[in-house]
């Protein structure tokens, strides 16, 4: 739901802001929150304009919702915006997803070494790579910042804690329970894992907060 | 006196349509280029020229439409002023746009001038 204010919004505002969010369900929380807060400034100004110009409240309001632009209407304009700035940036945000998508694969590679319970070079230098290299690229590309794509950072940071970390655990409970004993390697790397995904979580986070700090 | 410009107009016109669509976009820019605005603001400016009258929040998808393509950026205003306000500030890229659009808009304004003159010279 969109940040509230000091003042009390009336009812009828906020009915008109929960009809509009639900018109605006499919575009990005971040940018549909976005839209939502500076509309609902608007209304309140109209209002406040009303109050001061000596009309009663609630026929202030009734007016406000009636001169403002129909709700199906305006989410539709601002659904077409949206489309168009999302089929140019389509390729951009693929190679996005992409940058996010590739630390996984190195995720996998290590939980293999876990799970193996020895280090195999290749496969722990290919791991380490797919994931140092993408992380880099990601925090020195100046992208442009979207609703989309700082709702991707968004859930990269809860797969990585949902996904991400219970791989790593899986590996080695699963290799503990297959040799009925601890594996001292194995335990040595699901703890590098873990430090790595934490590492890779508070980076998301960090870039996350300085993109949404650019963007608002 | 000011002329009730959608009086006589038809919406359903695409032309006008379009023309509109445009022109909303230059006059939007046209006010940005000496301040910076919020929404509702915004609205209350262009409302008191009759050609651009509006109904309340046809602005947003205006707006959202100028600042995907870079023509203007947007900033929340003070966490002091409730409601907040999320202002608007043309960019350098607005700016050139701008001028260019402007630059167009009265080279054609003037050849239709001529073209309604000729026609006008022939009449009489």
């Amino acid at each position: 739901m969109i940040a509230s204010f000091n003042q009390e919004i009336p009812f009828e505002i906020k009915d008109f802001m929960s009809k509009l969010s639900l018109e605006l369900n499919d575009i990005p929380k971040i940018e549909r929150d976005q839209h939502l807060l500076e509309i609902q400034s608007h209304l309140i100004a109209i209002m406040n304009e009303k109050i001061n110009e000596g009309i009663k409240k609630n026929q202030a309001i009734k007016e406000t919702i009636n001169e403002f632009v129909n709700i199906k209407d305006l989410a539709e304009q601002i659904k077409n915006t949206y489309k168009e700035k999302e089929k140019e940036t389509y390729g951009q945000d693929i190679l996005f997803k992409f940058f996010l998508g590739l630390p996984y694969i190195g995720l996998g590679q290590l939980a293999l070494s876990i799970y193996n319970g020895e280090i195999f070079p290749p496969t722990s230098i290919s791991g380490l790579t797919f994931i140092i290299i993408p992380t880099i690229t990601l925090f020195f590309w100046n992208f442009n910042v979207s609703g989309k794509r700082l709702d991707f950072l968004k859930t990269n940071g809860l797969y990585l804690i949902t996904i991400g970390m219970p791989v790593g655990a899986f590996a080695f409970i699963y290799k503990s329970i297959q040799i009925e004993s601890l594996n001292f390697t194995s335990l040595i790397t699901f703890a590098i894992y873990i430090l790595i995904v934490l590492v890779l979580y508070l980076l998301n986070k960090t870039l996350f907060n300085h993109k949404k700090n650019s963007y608002f | 006196m000011a002329i009730n410009y959608n009086q006589y107009m038809d919406k359903n016109d695409n032309w006008i349509k379009q023309l509109r669509k445009g022109i909303f976009e230059l006059a939007i820019l046209l006010i940005l280029s000496k301040q910076d605005f919020y929404g509702y603001d915004l609205t209350n400016k262009l409302n008191t020229i009759p050609f651009f009258t509006m109904a309340n929040g046809s602005i947003y998808p205006i707006l959202k439409k100028l600042e995907n393509n870079g023509y203007i950026s947007s900033y929340w205003g003070s966490t002091e002023i409730i409601p907040r306000r999320k202002y608007y500030k043309i960019t350098r890229k607005g700016e050139e746009v701008l001028k260019q659009r402007l630059e167009i808009h009265s080279n054609l304004h003037e050849s239709l001038n001529i073209l309604k003159k000729g026609c006008e010279d022939n009449d009489s």
